[in-house]
């Protein structure tokens, strides 16, 4: 019995003086991600109460800069939703606004993100160990090996606004590049750049604080064009590479959404596990 | 429920060698339970409206331990339910299950665990780990535990296995693997020529490991991360001195922003003690020490180690504001306590005496500066991070704090605490609140209880804190009546009165009252909860703005 105690700690000591891996530099091992067709969904939910979303606002601004300068490999939706994203007129008139939207809210409660104190996100909506929804500070990690990856699907987005009625029409093509099995779901959506409106801030880097009067909100969810969780891609739910799955939306503008500032958001996923597979944005107006 | 099948099963099985009679007089079972619930209501002062609490307006988070014995072996369970956890507890936490579960079997030579549990080496500097139910926070281990004592005064340990991590299971490829060796040897058991002395004297060492894939594509990753420490305790007379020091290797992770400079942390204190008065000084340097078995992870979750916090613990509602957090990337600083009892009898103590407590801490951020070697780049990932000078102060104060005591009594029914804080807190590291200036509060506090009868008491307290920082200036108040050994009704309120905005200048109010029966307690309390940190040894959890009913039953046989 002692005998196999002590076998046990000596095997485990021998172990450990062996455990220890020290890395020389250069450390960082570079990686062409300017390489693939996939793009990734970033979905920063946020609101203008949270102090620390401008941050996180610039962490996703700069992970295109970061990881590809040359081409955009991120498309980013700014979800306004849960307790910071609330309109609070009474406290502060500055905070009037409401970019809250019913399918955002619908999804912050789905993939519990305000519950975890914004900022955070999901990345192409990525399920991990602890639930979907990722700190800022992971966002590069998770992202990153997704870039590598071939796209299952590629998107294409063909715009059409009529400026005399105010209405965008979207043709939307969906093409799998793979055979692959499970329900695939489409969501269309629209977002909005250079609304500028008041915004908690505690980075003097970014702008005034505590509260940026003129702060730039961009990515803006303004609403999805068909539904909260989209329609299937086809009639069955299940797809065929060798078929194109397209399909035209229209959509009345709001009076503040300003169609120069706008983009059309497009991105398709597997409803089992809700992790996008592919994702794509055009402007509404070139 | 296959583990605890699996535990009962095994249980059975060797119970069953034992006669039925034999085995019933020889097995105990011990455990306790803890239930606590909150019940959430719309706030218009704290802008909490029926709308964001959307239909969620309960939160539970129940335990219950168990320990079966019988002789040498023993096992047990604890079933954990968080439904879901109460606002401020990680949500990740949402759920329900047995995460803890074990079997032991203990000679006296000899222990021999696997399953879940809980260890620390030293100081915790290399490994420690521990459950704290009112951070919601449990890094078990789930492997394998040894520890041999091949004499009195020699304790060898070994650890193996992987950590909790809320509900997630273990993958392949996921969190990392632990691995660690422990050795003590106290000098006064080993040599009989020690056994008498008045010098005393404990070393010991240990060295952990921790194993996770490199499944980065960015970075090379060190997929074995060793850390290692040396300490030792020695007692001469009234005087003690107790050191550790503990080096870890390269280490890139979320919470450093994946550099790959070594850690090292030292803690060293000494103390005096005689009849009335003890003298207590503390140093401590931290660099680069968070070590947890998933990189990626900056929750408080997976810590290998445990770095101890070095402040006054403050219980009192306004002196609890500005709780620290141990800074894991770098922080130096210093502590002395000083505590006096004046006689009884004399011009000073009066006829009961009177006690005296001044203690002072201060910790500063360590003096970085850029490496400059070939990875160059200050604090960004892939790089060396920073150089630090071993004893320099860097210029940033992270925590100051003078806390000044005297506690008096006055007669037999009559008796006070009278305390003054001052504090000088970096709100911006340690809440986050960045661009904010330090917090500079002075705070008072006057504590007295009256005794009606031997079983009968009223204490009160009146609190002031006031900061031209922050939220400005607080009043508090509370009032509590006990009656022994099972009642007590209070009723308390703070008052940011000092707030810069009017609509801010909230009353916090509660009233609670509880029943203690034996082993048995039930407290209900009402009111409202104002934002703020939770700190347990220098580990915090942020807890929001609520309102509502609290209640929490606890048992133990």
């Amino acid at each position: 019995m002692k005998i196999r105690y002590i076998t046990i700690l000596l095997v485990l000591i021998a172990s450990i003086l062996n455990s220890c891996d020290k890395v020389t530099p250069p450390y960082v091992e570079k990686l062409d991600y300017c390489f693939g067709n996939k793009k990734v969904l970033i979905e920063d939910y946020t609101g203008h109460g949270c102090v620390n979303c401008p941050q996180a606002a610039v962490i996703a601004h700069d992970m295109n800069e970061k990881f590809c300068a040359e081409r955009d490999r991120f498309v980013i939706i700014g979800v306004h939703a849960g307790y910071f994203a609330k309109p609070d007129f009474e406290n502060n008139p500055v905070f009037a606004a409401d970019y809250t939207t019913e399918a955002g809210d619908t999804w912050d409660t789905f993939f519990g993100n305000s519950a975890m104190g914004n900022p955070n996100g999901l990345i192409d909506r990525v399920e991990g160990p602890t639930g979907y929804v990722y700190y800022p500070q992971s966002w590069e990690d998770i992202a990153a090996p997704l870039l590598l990856e071939p796209a299952q699907a590629l998107i294409t987005i063909s715009n059409d606004f009529d400026t005399e009625n105010n209405t965008l029409a979207t043709l939307i093509k969906t093409n799998f590049q793979e055979d692959v099995t499970g329900t695939y779901k489409l969501i269309v959506c629209i977002t909005q750049n250079n609304i500028i409106s008041a915004q908690k801030n505690n980075d003097e880097s970014i702008g005034p604080t505590p509260i940026d009067s003129a702060y730039v909100h961009n990515h803006v969810l303004r609403g999805t064009i068909n539904g909260t969780w989209g329609e299937n891609l086809s009639s069955s739910g299940s797809v065929d590479m060798s078929t194109t799955y397209e399909k035209t939306y229209t959509q009345l503008f709001a009076d503040d959404w300003i169609p120069e500032d706008c983009q059309v958001v497009a991105f398709v996923y597997l409803e089992e596990t809700k992790q996008v597979i592919q994702v794509e944005e055009l402007k509404v107006l070139e | 429920m296959k583990k605890i099948i699996t535990v009962l099963i095994f249980t059975f099985t060797l119970t069953s060698a034992v006669s039925a009679q034999g085995f019933l007089s020889k097995s105990q079972v011990h455990g306790s339970f803890e239930v606590d619930g909150m019940y959430y209501q719309a706030d218009d002062a704290l802008g909490i409206t029926d709308e964001e609490i959307n239909g969620n307006v309960f939160g539970f988070n129940g335990f219950a331990d168990i320990i079966y014995t019988l002789g040498d072996f023993s096992a047990g369970f604890r079933y954990e339910a968080y439904l879901p956890p109460i606002a401020g507890f990680d949500p990740s936490l949402d759920g329900q299950g047995f995460p803890y579960l074990w079997a032991s079997y203990t000679t006296e030579k000899f222990s021999f665990t696997v399953g879940n549990f809980y260890e620390q080496f030293g100081n915790g500097l290399t490994l420690r780990t521990y459950q704290e139910w009112t951070l919601g926070y449990d890094n078990s281990i789930n492997g394998a535990r040894v520890v041999y004592e091949p004499v009195k005064g020699i304790i060898l340990k070994g650890v193996y296995g992987t950590q909790r991590y809320f509900w997630a299971k273990y993958e392949k490829n996921g969190r990392g693997i632990v691995k660690g060796f422990d050795a003590e040897l106290n000098f006064n058991d080993v040599f009989s020529s020690m056994a008498d002395s008045k010098v005393k004297l404990i070393i010991g060492g240990s060295a952990v490991s921790k194993y996770q894939s490199d499944q980065k594509e960015s970075l090379k990753l060190p997929q074995n991360v060793g850390a290692f420490a040396g300490r030792f305790n020695l007692g001469i007379g009234k005087f003690n001195f107790s050191s550790e020091y503990s080096y870890k290797i390269n280490d890139p992770s979320a919470i450093n922003n994946y550099i790959y400079k070594a850690g090292d942390a030292l803690i060293f204190s000494g103390s005096y003690s005689t009849k009335g008065l003890g003298i207590f000084a503390m140093f401590k340097r931290i660099d680069n020490m968070s070590y947890k078995s998933d990189l990626d992870v900056t929750s408080n979750a997976l810590d290998i180690n445990f770095l101890p916090a070095m402040v006054e613990a403050h219980t009192y509602m306004l002196a609890s504001m500005y709780p620290y957090a141990t800074q894991p990337n770098g922080e130096i600083g210093y502590q002395v306590a000083i505590t006096y009892k004046v006689p009884k009898k004399s011009k000073i103590g009066g006829k009961y005496g009177m006690g005296i407590s001044i203690n002072y801490s201060q910790i500063n951020d360590i003096a970085r500066e850029k490496a400059n070697d070939s990875t160059d780049g200050f604090y960004e990932p892939g790089t060396m991070g920073w150089k630090s000078d071993f004893l320099k102060f860097g210029d940033q104060v992270f925590n100051r704090d003078l806390t000044i005591e005297i506690d008096k009594k006055f007669s037999r029914k009559f008796k006070s605490i009278f305390k003054y804080i001052y504090q000088d807190y970096d709100i911006a590291t340690i809440l986050g609140h960045t661009g904010d200036p330090n917090v500079k509060a002075h705070i008072g506090i006057v504590d007295m209880t009256w005794k009606f009868t031997s079983k009968k008491s009223l204490r009160w307290e009146v609190q002031g804190l006031w900061t031209q920082e922050d939220k400005g200036n607080w009043a508090a108040a509370l009032l509590e009546y006990t009656i022994s050994p099972h009642w007590f009704f209070t009723i308390a309120d703070q008052y940011n009165y000092g707030n810069k905005h009017s609509y801010e200048r909230i009353h916090y109010y509660t009233g609670s009252f509880g029943y203690t029966l034996k082993t048995t307690r039930f407290a209900l309390t009402y009111g409202r909860q104002r934002e703020g940190v939770v700190c347990v040894g220098g580990v915090c959890r942020q807890v929001p703005a609520s309102s509502g009913f609290y209640v929490t039953i606890s048992s133990s046989f």
